[in-house]
């Protein structure tokens, strides 16, 4: 019913009143207004209309005959819970105000109604309606989208489209969380180079030898336990994109092997004899503050420069709040999937308590208390006490059980890949997954059995 | 149609400061301003006032003091809105009157409330 994906249209109102003059009148105001305006005279005849005017907001008296409007929210609720709404009465309660706060109801507003009251409020309801899920300006890769409503986005969004287009080394720069390995895809994908590969290693994940080896490969025999010939990641991404996440951790030894390459676009596996011409586009990200690294010695400078031809920052959630109220409404959205289950809302106070957190892990830790709030929320109303306890067990640095089952997965299967010298057969047959699901564990966690098999021989 | 009486007469067009928490007095026949946006709007509001008036003295003589005070309720919740606060006072004193099953009082809002409809003047702003 909302978040139609139009943009600039007129938002539409249903408008619900059992008395036809305050109805007229309330319509009036709001066509004046610039709204687009349908008009029910019961809640039965509101239902029947709902599914035609496509309302983002949907306004009601209290106090009708037949079904009133506590009830009619409620079953607005019921086909769509983030639908917003309001509540016009002369002669509301308390327990009535409470059940519409309950029911998330944006506004309560008390008649007689001034023109100024009733317009503001609106403006406000409308201003609270979650932003359509996808827009067009919204960037999809093919790992996810990237979503932003932010001037500072857009700004990034704009180079990163200018860039994509170049072959220069780009390094990207920001915080943990902020999407820096979506940004790198996002380069990939829109520039000449989407058809080739897009290669990525994270540069702390692996121990000195072993990233030595997964970059420039080696030849049989290199070393004790190179059985085999293996082709390095930037022969693997030859004519696309290798991306160099947290380089910044990068051994110094290592460094100047990657520096060579970038300066002489040729690779020389280890043990090798011979020099293989390479073209790739090098994309380096890290959080850490390279050029600190360089004053202490820690980073190379020749190597910091070859790589900082084109810096990208991305922000961080704080300086992009804005973006908060497309990022959560995209999370509900693909956690609803995800799950086959209809979709959550925040209540307003709830929305604004994550709008006004800080998220010093920016939009990984913001999905993380989403995604915490929506397995919790026993109603489709996600309250603020739900949020503010999901941030404060964000704040202790808490992993969800997703990301904690997945660490646990990928260093169990490591050690298995380890203990049986990288023998996927044998590995599979003691974690107790046919070798086809061991190989898709393997893809899941970006392992290779053959890396362990080298190093452990 | 019953005739108004002197008093509902005189507190339409005069008020009645003796009585506090009542429509408040007027010194000559009410004009009321209401947008000229609403212009449009105004022929069948009052029209729709006529027959509720109409109706309500229907309910006073029936002794339906509930229906009578949903009626002026719902009368109160518009009127003020589209600019006739009077009525809007008119039909609260009326509500009031029908919740505490006063006939006299309500009555004599009744006639107020005719009163107000046959003087009232409309400044369009």
């Amino acid at each position: 019913m909302s978040n139609d994906a139009e943009p600039n249209r007129q938002p539409r109102i249903l408008l619900v009143d059992d008395d036809t003059d305050h109805l007229a009148l309330c319509s009036r105001w709001l066509t004046l207004t610039g709204y687009k305006v349908a008009s029910a005279t019961s809640g039965t005849a509101a239902l029947a209309e709902l599914e035609q005017a496509r309302p983002d907001l949907v306004i009601s008296d209290l106090i009708m005959d037949g079904m009133n409007g506590l009830r009619l929210l409620s079953e607005i609720h019921r086909q769509d819970p983030v639908l917003p709404t309001m509540i016009m009465s002369g002669m509301a309660g308390v327990p009535d105000a409470l059940e519409a706060a309950h029911l998330g109801v944006s506004a309560f507003l008390e008649k007689p109604l001034t023109k100024e009251i009733f317009l503001s409020a609106v403006a406000e309801a409308l201003d609270n309606v979650p932003p359509p899920a996808f827009e067009a300006g919204d960037l999809q890769t093919s790992a996810g989208r990237l979503v932003y409503r932010s001037a500072i986005m857009q700004e990034l969004i704009g180079r990163v489209h200018r860039v994509a287009a170049g072959t220069s080394t780009v390094m990207l720069s920001g915080e943990t969380g902020t999407g820096k390995e979506l940004i790198a895809l996002a380069l990939h994908e829109l520039g000449p180079r989407r058809e080739q590969p897009f290669v990525s290693i994270n540069c702390s994940a692996l121990p000195e030898q072993l990233l030595e080896s997964e970059l420039f490969g080696h030849e049989k025999g290199a070393f004790t336990g190179a059985t085999t010939r293996h082709t390095g990641l930037f022969q693997a991404a030859d004519g696309g994109t290798l991306f160099l996440d947290e380089i910044g951790d990068m051994p110094l030894s290592l460094q100047a092997k990657v520096l060579r390459v970038l300066q002489d676009f040729a690779v020389r596996p280890v043990g090798g004899l011979h020099s293989v011409k390479i073209d790739v586009r090098v994309i380096s990200a890290t959080h850490q503050d390279l050029t600190e690294m360089v004053e202490h010695k820690q980073f190379r400078e020749d190597l910091y420069y070859r790589l900082n031809v084109v810096p990208l920052h991305v922000p961080p959630l704080r300086q992009r709040a804005e973006d908060i109220p497309a990022l959560l409404e995209f999370f509900l959205r693909h956690l609803a999937e995800r799950t086959n289950e209809a979709i959550k809302r925040f209540a307003p106070e709830a929305r604004a308590a994550l709008i006004q957190a800080p998220f010093p892990g920016n939009i990984r830790q913001l999905q993380n208390v989403v995604e915490r709030c929506v397995v919790l929320s026993s109603s489709t109303l996600i309250t603020r006490s739900l949020v503010t306890e999901a941030l404060q067990d964000q704040t202790l640095g808490m992993p969800t059980l997703d990301d904690a089952k997945n660490s646990f997965e990928r260093r169990y299967i490591a050690g298995l890949l380890r203990a049986t010298n990288g023998n996927v057969t044998t590995a599979a047959k003691i974690a107790g997954r046919n070798r086809t699901e061991f190989y898709n564990l393997l893809a899941r966690h970006c392992l290779r059995a053959e890396t362990f098999r080298q190093r452990d021989n | 149609m019953r005739m108004p009486t002197l008093k509902g007469w005189l507190e339409a067009c005069f008020g009645d400061t003796s009585k506090s928490g009542e429509p408040s007095m007027n010194t000559a026949a009410p004009t009321v301003e209401v947008d000229a946006e609403l212009a449009d709007l105004i022929p069948q509001y009052l029209s729709n006032r006529w027959s509720d008036l109409a109706f309500a003295r229907q309910l006073l003589a029936k002794g339906d003091f509930y229906l009578l005070s949903r009626m002026a309720h719902r009368i109160r919740g518009s009127a003020a809105s589209y600019g006739f606060s009077r009525l809007g006072d008119i039909a609260q004193a009326l509500e009031s009157a029908a919740e505490q099953q006063d006939a006299a009082k309500a009555d004599a809002q009744l006639e107020a409330y005719d009163a107000f409809l046959r003087s009232v003047r409309i400044d369009y702003i």
